[in-house]
Formats: structure tokens, C-alpha cells, sequence
């Protein structure tokens, strides 16, 4: 696997950064400091005013139901000549036979849609159907998970701020759906408004761990919380040892009920609530770049994608020496000595993206279908923040894992409505600097 | 590492076929199908499991190798006659199993360390030296793909035996005495299948090599020595 070529791998504590990259990537800036804050502002609760007795509405009966007389819509034959249409695609291979020998793998064909095809004018009743990379999931239909606390299948969120463009998504894996489990990935991100910076964390609970959905919940909540009071506390340099153990604290707390924790206490926080977690921060940096603080415990990931490579940034799960694969991971409440944070840049035209290993395992190095159809689709940010969602709810057989995933792009690579770029990849924006 | 085809679980059935489980022949492969049956009903593990059924006399009858169980109408059927080697069973398994590892990599494939199921209701022939195929295979410094054995004693088979043959003290089992044995069969397939759904569940999303469940009408076989 090539190492990240930007040369911009840095350990906060030490200065020597190692060299630069290829010629062909002009090196980000290193990382400004973080604006120190002036004079933060004590914080005073206003005072209590008890809110005044309720007192409910009179009741009056609804009127009532009138259905709204039926119009059927005008009907628009379809358009001839070329329409979008999604490419033919071979019905999938039939399941490995028995010989040993047969079926060596091939070139990724085009990835499709399950059912039907891209539609133009009528909405297709299949338009959200599943993306198929390779040979499909089983379809059925998710049971529900657990009530309480209550966990949405799927997640997705987009926004911007001047110069940084955030899509997310997470969604319950098949595994997960067939079972009536809960999603036990979760992602919490933020905007710290002084500085511009995205603050962000991504956390994937241990599935034998009971209420790993709380503990990777949890995990987040606090992750980006710490990190966003040590942004308003003026620090320059994340403290990012103390974000990891405020997370943990915060899961062994959740056993405890606040008191200090016994050995037991903190042995049932790990089989109840254990979860990785990786966080961090990106800035906006000068010519559009981006730089990017990540610090972790576990497995998940984070790729640089650039140029149609993916860089992987953290370690994440490689095949052992004795040839055969384990899933086993470290996790919180359990802390690992060293915590640092370490510090990339991101060029103009790439994009970071953290991920959990359901999004990890089936990219590999990315050269594969879903790596080609990943990088095509988030080349640039998509528009709409639930496209992200479909993308990653690809589906892929014995790939079955909640999936997490995180994109950031500078934002002058997002299509802003009414055409074009926003602005020049000169634009800082925030408050860095 | 390029990208993966998918992760798969090599799962193996080393069954006794000796003549003492001639009477038993019949629930053998009565607990084979209903096993095939419950993993039809659970596509999501049955994906992400290769599927091996090996029997044992004097000698090795492969029966079924690295099969997709979705793509099987019907399993083999075992017999019962002759002796009991442990040494051939083991030394099958010492050859097949570094093989069917690297052909499901070849083919793209990551693959989790292997499982075997091991079942038998007595004692091996006396004076073999089948220890030393056992070492071999279960060590992980000889064998790379070194496999989880979960053994499963019934009838007169002896704790210390399947202690021996189990590569943890935790996945060695005996039936309880009295119980029948046509009975414990059937159960040893119902955990099997337990087993290979939630290890096939658990595989991808956590950090379990292999879960392991207890038969009914089996106790540990620690408790006994």
C-alpha cells in the first residue's frame, strides 16, 4: 500500500515534519495555530425564572375529513432517444460452486441499481432502490431494532460553512436489519464558530458489547463537546489524550451513575458499551486547502482521496502474518497509553473521508468497484447530502456491517446552486488566522 | 490488499463414520439436513460460510468441500463402517485446510481461521500416534490457518479425549450419560448451526473469531476431569 505522499504525517509534540510530497501536490501550509481566544467570557447562568403554570387550550373537535377531489396527473409519455438509463448489467453470477478452482476474480463490472433504472420525468418507483456493486445482499425487509433509546436505520446530514463542505451518513447494516440490532455506528459533528474549524467524531460500537449503540452514541456526544471547550478555552493545541479519556470517562460514568467506578464497574463499561472511536478537527487553510487533526482508538478509518487514490491516514485492520483475518479490535472505556494527534493536509482538489470498517473493509485499497464508484461519486461533494446515504447503503454480499462515513471537501469544490464553484480556491473563510 | 470479494468463515464437519455409529447413521444425517434446512432460513451468515463435511473410519471420505450451502440441493450423506483414526482425520485436515485457505484468497477472498466440528463416540485406534498430527495441525507456528476445534464426545467417548482433540478446554463437550444418543446428534447440529449463524453475524461487525454454543444433553468436558 503507498504511504500518503503529501509528507504531511506530524506529531504535534515533535517539529520535524519529513519532507514534502511529489512535485506534482503543492504541500499545505502547516497548521496555523489555533487563534488564541482574547478574553472567553465567564460563563453566567441567567437567572431562573419558573416558567409560568400550563394551562391547556380550550378543545374544540377537528372538523371533519374531506378528501381533496382526485385529479389524476396528465400523462407525459416517455421521451425517446436517450434518456438516462441505467447501464444493462448481466444477471449476478451464480453462487460459488463447489470446485475449488472455478471463478477467479474479475474485473469490477459497472455497478447498477437492484431494480429498474435511472428515471427521468415520473419518479420510478424503484429510484431508491439499492446500489449493487458486485454480486447483492439477500433483500428482505429490517425488522425493528430495540425501542429505547430510540435508532433510526439511517442517518445523513450536508451542510457548509464558508470554507469547508461536511456530507455524512450512517446506516444500519444488513446484519443488523435482518437481526432487529440496532445501528451501532454513530457520527456527531460540529462547527466551532470562532475558529472556523469542523469538529468531528465517528465511533463504531462492538457488536458482542450489548449497548455498544449507547456507548458509540456517548463516545461522539462527548468526543466533539470536549473538543469544542478546549477550542473555546483558547487552546491552540487540541488536547486530544484528554477528548479519547473524557469519551471513556463518559462510558464508565454511564455504569456508575456518576460515582467513582470499581474495577467491576469499568470490567462491565467494556462488555456493555465498548466502541472505537476516531476524532478530530479539520481547518481551512490558505489556497482552499485543508488541515486535519485525527486521533483514535480502534479500527475505523480515514483515507485522503485524491486524484482517484485513496491514502489511508490511520492503520486500520490488516491481514495477520499467519494468513488468516481477525476482526478483533480495541475499544473504549479502555484507553490506549499513547493518544496523539496527528496532523494531514488535504489539497484543493482532495476530499478526507472517515469512515467505520463496514465502509473500510469492502473499499480495501480502493482499486476494486467500490473504491471506483466511491471516488466518482465524491470527486466533488454531491449536492444533495441524502445522496450520500444511497452511496454508502450499497449493497454487497457478506458485507453486511453498520456503515459510517464522513466527507469533507474544501468548499470550492461543492456545485453551489445556480452553477459554478463557490468562489476560487483562495477563500479561506472562518475565522482562522 | 486489494478489494475483497468478500470475508468468508471455512466451517468443517469431521465426523465419525466408524462401525459403532452404524445405529446412529441415520440421525447423522438427519441432523446434517436440518442443519442445511436452518442455514437456507439465515442468508446473511450462510453468505459468508464455506462449508465442508468430512468423514472418518480407517480412512477419509471428503464428501463435501468449500461448498456455498445456498448452492447445495442436498448434502452427502455419511455411512458407518470400520475403525476410528483420529491420525487420518487429523492428517486430512492437516492437508486440506492450508489449501482450501489459500484457494478462497486466491479467489479474492478474505477468510477468518477455520472451524472444525469434530464428533465421534469413542476412543481411537489403539497405538496411533494421531497426537502428533493434532500438534500439527492446532499450531499455529506449523499450520498458519491453525483452526478452532470444537469437539463434541458422545456416548462412551471420554472427557480427556476431547479435551485433547478441542483447542480450548471450553469447547470440549461429552453428553450426559443415559442421555440418547441419537438425541445428543441432533442437538450437536443445532448449536453447530448456532454457532455458524452468529459466528457468520458476529464476523463482520465484531471482534468474535467464533462463538461457540453449548449442545443441549452435552455438558463440558472440564467438569468431568
Amino acid at each position: 500500500m503507498p504511504n500518503f505522499p503529501f509528507g504531511k504525517r506530524r506529531e504535534p509534540e515533535r517539529k520535524d515534519r519529513s519532507g514534502p510530497g511529489p512535485a506534482s501536490v503543492p504541500p499545505p501550509k502547516p497548521p496555523p495555530p489555533l487563534p488564541a481566544a482574547s478574553s472567553p467570557p465567564a460563563y453566567e447562568p441567567p437567572p431562573y425564572e419558573p416558567p409560568p403554570p400550563y394551562e391547556p387550550p380550550p378543545y374544540e373537535p377537528p372538523p371533519p375529513y374531506e378528501p381533496p377531489p382526485y385529479e389524476p396527473p396528465p400523462y407525459e409519455p416517455p421521451k425517446s432517444g436517450r434518456e438516462a438509463k441505467a447501464p444493462a448489467r448481466p444477471p449476478s453470477p451464480a453462487p460459488t460452486p463447489k470446485s475449488p478452482q472455478a471463478a477467479p476474480p474479475q474485473a469490477p463490472p459497472e455497478p447498477r441499481r437492484e431494480k429498474g433504472a435511472r428515471h427521468a420525468g415520473r419518479p420510478s418507483p424503484d429510484r431508491w432502490a439499492r446500489i449493487v456493486l458486485g454480486r447483492p445482499s439477500p433483500e428482505f425487509e429490517p425488522k425493528p431494532p430495540p425501542s429505547d433509546p430510540y435508532r433510526p436505520d439511517t442517518l445523513f446530514d450536508g451542510w457548509s460553512t464558508p470554507a469547508i463542505t461536511v456530507r455524512l451518513a450512517s446506516v444500519r447494516g444488513d446484519a443488523h436489519r435482518y437481526g432487529g440490532q440496532p445501528r451501532q455506528d454513530d457520527i456527531a459533528v460540529a462547527v466551532h464558530e470562532r475558529t472556523g474549524a469542523v469538529v468531528f467524531a465517528v465511533a463504531d460500537g462492538v457488536s458482542q458489547a450489548k449497548q455498544s449503540h449507547v456507548g458509540a452514541a456517548l463516545a461522539c456526544r462527548t468526543a466533539v463537546q470536549d473538543v469544542m471547550r478546549q477550542l473555546d478555552g483558547g487552546k491552540t493545541e487540541v488536547d486530544w489524550r484528554r477528548t479519547v479519556s473524557a469519551a471513556a470517562y463518559q462510558l464508565v460514568m454511564r455504569v456508575t451513575r456518576g460515582a467513582e467506578p470499581s474495577a467491576e464497574q469499568r470490567k462491565e463499561a467494556q462488555s456493555l458499551l465498548a466502541t472505537t472511536l476516531v476524532t478530530g478537527l479539520v481547518q481551512p487553510l490558505e489556497r482552499g486547502q485543508l488541515g486535519v487533526y485525527l486521533a483514535h482508538v480502534g479500527d475505523s478509518g480515514a483515507w485522503l482521496l485524491h486524484r482517484g487514490a485513496f491514502h489511508p491516514l490511520l492503520g486500520g485492520k490488516a491481514e495477520r502474518e499467519d494468513g488468516v483475518f481477525s476482526s478483533s479490535v480495541r475499544a473504549l472505556p479502555w484507553v490506549p497509553p499513547q493518544i496523539e494527534g496527528t496532523w494531514f493536509g488535504v489539497p484543493e482538489d482532495g476530499a478526507l473521508l472517515v469512515g467505520t470498517d463496514g465502509f473500510g473493509d469492502p473499499l480495501g485499497d480502493g482499486t476494486g468497484m467500490v473504491g471506483q464508484t466511491i471516488k466518482l461519486e465524491l470527486n466533488r461533494p454531491p449536492r444533495e447530502p441524502r445522496a450520500l446515504a444511497q452511496l454508502l447503503d450499497f449493497s454487497r454480499e457478506t458485507f453486511d456491517d453498520d456503515r459510517t462515513l464522513l466527507a469533507i471537501w474544501p468548499r470550492h469544490r461543492l456545485e453551489e446552486p445556480g452553477g459554478g464553484p463557490a468562489g476560487t480556491a483562495t477563500g479561506t473563510g472562518g475565522a482562522v488566522g | 490488499m486489494a478489494e475483497t470479494q468478500g470475508q468468508l468463515l471455512p466451517v468443517y464437519v469431521l465426523a465419525d463414520e466408524s462401525g459403532s455409529m452404524h445405529p446412529y447413521v441415520g440421525d447423522l444425517n438427519a441432523g446434517l439436513a436440518s442443519l442445511h434446512r436452518a442455514l437456507l432460513g439465515e442468508p446473511m451468515a450462510a453468505a459468508k460460510v464455506r462449508f465442508s463435511v468430512i468423514g472418518f473410519a480407517n480412512s477419509v471420505t471428503e464428501r463435501l468441500i468449500l461448498a456455498d450451502l445456498r448452492a447445495e440441493s442436498e448434502l452427502p450423506r455419511l455411512t458407518a463402517s470400520g475403525g476410528t483414526s483420529y491420525e487420518a482425520a487429523f492428517a486430512a485436515l492437516l492437508r486440506r485446510i492450508p489449501q482450501d485457505v489459500d484457494t478462497l484468497k486466491s479467489q479474492g477472498y478474505r477468510v477468518h481461521r477455520p472451524a472444525v466440528f469434530f464428533l465421534s463416540d469413542g476412543q481411537p485406534n489403539y497405538g496411533e500416534a494421531w497426537q502428533d498430527r493434532h500438534r500439527e495441525l492446532t499450531d499455529r507456528s506449523v499450520t498458519k490457518a491453525a483452526p478452532n476445534i470444537i469437539a463434541c464426545g458422545i456416548g462412551q467417548a471420554q472427557a480427556e479425549t476431547m479435551l485433547s482433540v478441542a483447542t480450548q478446554s471450553e469447547f470440549a463437550f461429552i453428553s450426559v450419560p443415559g442421555a440418547q444418543l441419537g438425541e445428543s446428534i441432533a442437538q450437536f447440529f443445532t448449536a453447530l448451526t448456532k454457532s455458524v449463524v452468529e459466528s457468520g453475524n458476529a464476523m463482520a461487525s465484531g471482534n468474535a473469531e467464533l462463538v461457540v454454543e453449548k449442545p443441549e444433553g452435552f455438558r463440558l468436558a472440564i467438569d468431568e476431569v
